[in-house]
């Protein structure tokens, strides 16, 4: 393989990749960057075995077509010293000759095809559309409440459920003792799924990748979901995962229908609340008892024999329902503001203090923590 | 090729295949045996032919698509090759993790996915409590490996999850077969590694470099002289284990080699003290083991080997290899003394 390409255009593309190569492996090829170099592309491909990139150089002047191994840090730290505009890779058996106008860099090589490659966009005819913006906001607020302990009994709940139904898509994330749902628009094309397809559940670091790769708010992400895989194609790259296995919990059942009492809830002062009365808990306790009353709330924490205890007020002027003692971790909620932060104000919906809350922002977002109880 | 480099273990592979035409190919299997019969060869060529996207016959992987390609090469997205860490004793709670991360997510490239547990004997009670679920009850398309040395080695919860397949060790044919594919092709030679392999062609193969040969000749010679030094014994031995190399595995299977051809020896001497003659050994050599077998005596050579078999133990739990060469080698020279 033999490619002269612009040399800010490499190292984005490296350093996007990159972030997909196996972190700690025993197996040395999966520590690079496979570049293929045919027609007038470049594609470079990183995996971890559970997530791959593929990153799509066009208008590159390719040489000699082929395929490599580049060892991504070395590859990187050159192309950052450099000022070239242009560099030239010339890639043989034995390695890779990086080329500048001021320097030759010899890297070691590998043998590409022991490089699993990541496939292509394959949409099939049937995936949707999502707004990269859109997206950002759904995945920011879901996927914090995956379960992130990956304990054995429970693993469908470390992936985010992926759903696509008409004209919208759903993002919804459990630990079991929260779950954050949410829906945008989405433009479906080729029909939707049937009851009896298995669920997508997208491992969180997958989710994870996918939104630190949107860049522009306005770009559609093109989204595939089949049984065994899903694939997201951004402007820049193609994010290919394997789903994890299992049966998402049957979260519609736990949502509360009837809500005994419903608030609105300022969002930025009630975090700040929550906060305050967080700094007394201690790591044994993690509980703030919430006392809501007419016109106001306090929150309560108490930590242990030597950790004292904390008592902050909230003005709630419109709420005018009954007296409601219940009792959260605060983190749960913590988690979930920090995410809407930028909303002015959430709705609560309560029934008491032993049955699950639910906060929500219009019809789009829901947020339900179960209390802390005993 | 596909299962022709398997060697010893057809009616394993027949009993396999005969369970794939049925349908009924279980989700976990412990393959049991001594080291070096072909376990793990046997199971990559397994997962080969289950993940062969153009297979020859049902079960029997092409050697020619991607797929075969990355298996051989260990980087199939569906293969999971799990071992222990190189500095640890057991299996650790998050080398299982792993596993257990590998067998809750999709099979890529197709249905399959096949996981191989290749330290089978040092998964502890922690590791394997994490694992069971997972070991009792995968997901469809899943297919458990574990290599072991016995099914006795084996945690009771285990062992009951999985299909036992014993590995007998290699026949002669077998190992001057796997011989012969190495380049090792001297009739002489050959034999005389079958016979210290003890049906394990992968001791036959560490047996067969000539450095090993030239610290049995040096072994022989100590055994044969009136008076063994043991500090100048031990050093040499050391100095042998040591050249295998940096890493600790290598120095510990070249420490396992030493016993095994000091353990051959005691053996001889053995034969040659009932009265019978050396197998495979030249006249200076019996000469030798004679001498010393005379000055030992039966019950002697009975507490060397069972010396040896004790070394061999704690060579897999760790203990430092000049430490065991000192142990063998004084036992030698009080012997004699």
């Amino acid at each position: 393989m033999k490619v002269k390409c612009q040399r800010d255009w490499l190292l984005t593309a490296c350093q996007l990749v990159g972030v997909a190569v196996a972190a700690r492996t025993t197996k040395p090829v999966l520590s690079c960057i496979k570049a293929i170099a045919q027609d007038d592309a470049l594609f470079l491909m990183a995996t971890d075995l559970e997530i791959g990139v593929r990153y799509e150089l066009r208008g590159i002047e390719v040489k000699r077509a082929g395929a490599a191994l580049l060892q991504p840090n070395k590859l990187i730290s050159i192309l950052r010293e450099s000022s070239d505009a242009d560099i030239t890779l010339d890639s043989d058996e034995n390695g890779t000759l990086v080329r500048t106008s001021t320097g030759r860099f010899n890297l070691p090589g590998g043998d590409a095809n022991e490089f699993p490659d990541i496939p292509a966009f394959d949409d099939g005819g049937q995936y949707h559309e999502i707004n990269a913006g859109l997206l950002r906001s759904m995945i920011k607020r879901t996927a914090f409440a995956a379960d992130k302990t990956e304990a054995t009994a429970r693993w469908a709940v470390t992936g985010v459920l992926w759903e696509a139904e008409e004209k919208k898509a759903r993002l919804v994330a459990t630990d079991t003792r929260r779950l954050a749902l949410t829906e945008g628009v989405a433009d479906v094309h080729g029909g939707v799924k049937d009851a009896k397809t298995p669920s997508h559940l997208v491992p969180q670091k997958a989710v994870q990748l996918l939104e630190r790769s949107l860049a522009d708010d306005g770009e559609l992400i093109r989204i595939v979901l089949k049984p065994n895989e899903a694939m997201f194609q951004t402007g820049r790259a193609l994010i290919h995962t394997r789903l994890v296995e299992g049966r998402f919990p049957p979260y519609r059942d736990i949502i509360p229908k009837k809500p005994g009492v419903t608030l609105a809830i300022p969002t930025a002062e009630f975090l700040s609340r929550v906060r305050q009365a967080a700094i007394m808990t201690d790591d044994e306790s993690k509980r703030v008892e919430f006392k809501f009353e007419p016109g106001k709330l306090t929150l309560n924490a108490q930590g242990g024999a030597d950790h004292g205890s904390g008592e902050v007020t909230m003005d709630l002027p419109d709420y005018q329902g009954g007296e409601i003692d219940i009792a959260f971790n605060p983190q749960y909620l913590i988690d979930m503001l920090r995410a809407v932060e930028s909303e002015p104000t959430l709705t609560l919906e309560m029934t008491d203090g032993q049955k699950p809350a639910v906060f929500r922002l219009g019809a789009d977002y829901l947020y339900l923590v179960m209390p802390l109880t005993g | 090729m596909a299962w022709e480099r398997i060697h010893g273990h057809d009616a394993i592979r027949r009993q396999f295949q005969a369970a794939f035409a049925r349908g009924r190919l279980g989700h976990a299997y412990l393959f049991t045996g001594p080291s070096g019969v072909g376990k793990r060869l046997f199971a990559l060529e397994l997962a080969k032919a289950l993940l062969c996207e153009s297979p020859l016959t049902p079960l029997t992987a092409c050697d020619h698509c991607s797929s075969c390609a990355l298996v051989t090469a260990e980087t199939h997205p569906d293969v999971h090759v799990s071992r222990k860490l190189e500095d640890k004793n057991e299996y650790t709670v998050d080398v299982i993790a792993e596993v257990c991360k590998f067998l809750q997510l999709t099979p890529t490239r197709g249905t399959r996915k096949i996981c191989l547990l290749e330290d089978g004997d040092d998964i502890n009670e922690q590791s394997a409590n994490k694992f069971l679920k997972n070991l009792e009850e995968p997901y469809p398309g899943t297919t458990i490996v574990i290599l072991s040395t016995s099914a006795d080695a084996q945690l009771p919860t285990i062992r009951s999850r999985c299909q036992i397949v014993p590995f007998s060790p290699l026949g002669a044919e077998a190992i001057t077969k796997i011989l012969a594919e190495n380049e090792i092709t001297d009739r002489a030679k050959a034999d005389r590694l079958v016979r210290l392999a003890g049906g394990s062609a992968g001791q036959a193969l560490a047996l067969s470099d000539d450095a090993v040969w030239d610290f049995r000749a040096t072994l022989l010679q100590a055994l044969g002289s009136p008076r063994i030094a043991s500090a100048p014994l031990v050093e040499k031995w050391s100095e042998f284990v040591e050249s295998a190399g940096k890493e600790s595995p290598a120095q510990r299977a070249r420490a396992s080699v030493v016993l095994r051809l000091l353990a051959d020896l005691l053996s001889q001497a053995m034969r040659l003290a009932h009265g019978g003659g050396g197998d495979g050994l030249e006249p200076m050599e019996a000469e030798k083991l004679q001498r010393f077998a005379d000055k030992v005596g039966v019950d002697g050579l009975v507490e060397l080997l069972e010396k040896c078999v004790e070394a061999d133990y704690w060579i897999d739990r760790r203990v430092q290899l000049p430490l065991l060469a000192e142990l063998v080698v004084e036992k030698i020279s009080r012997s004699v003394a």
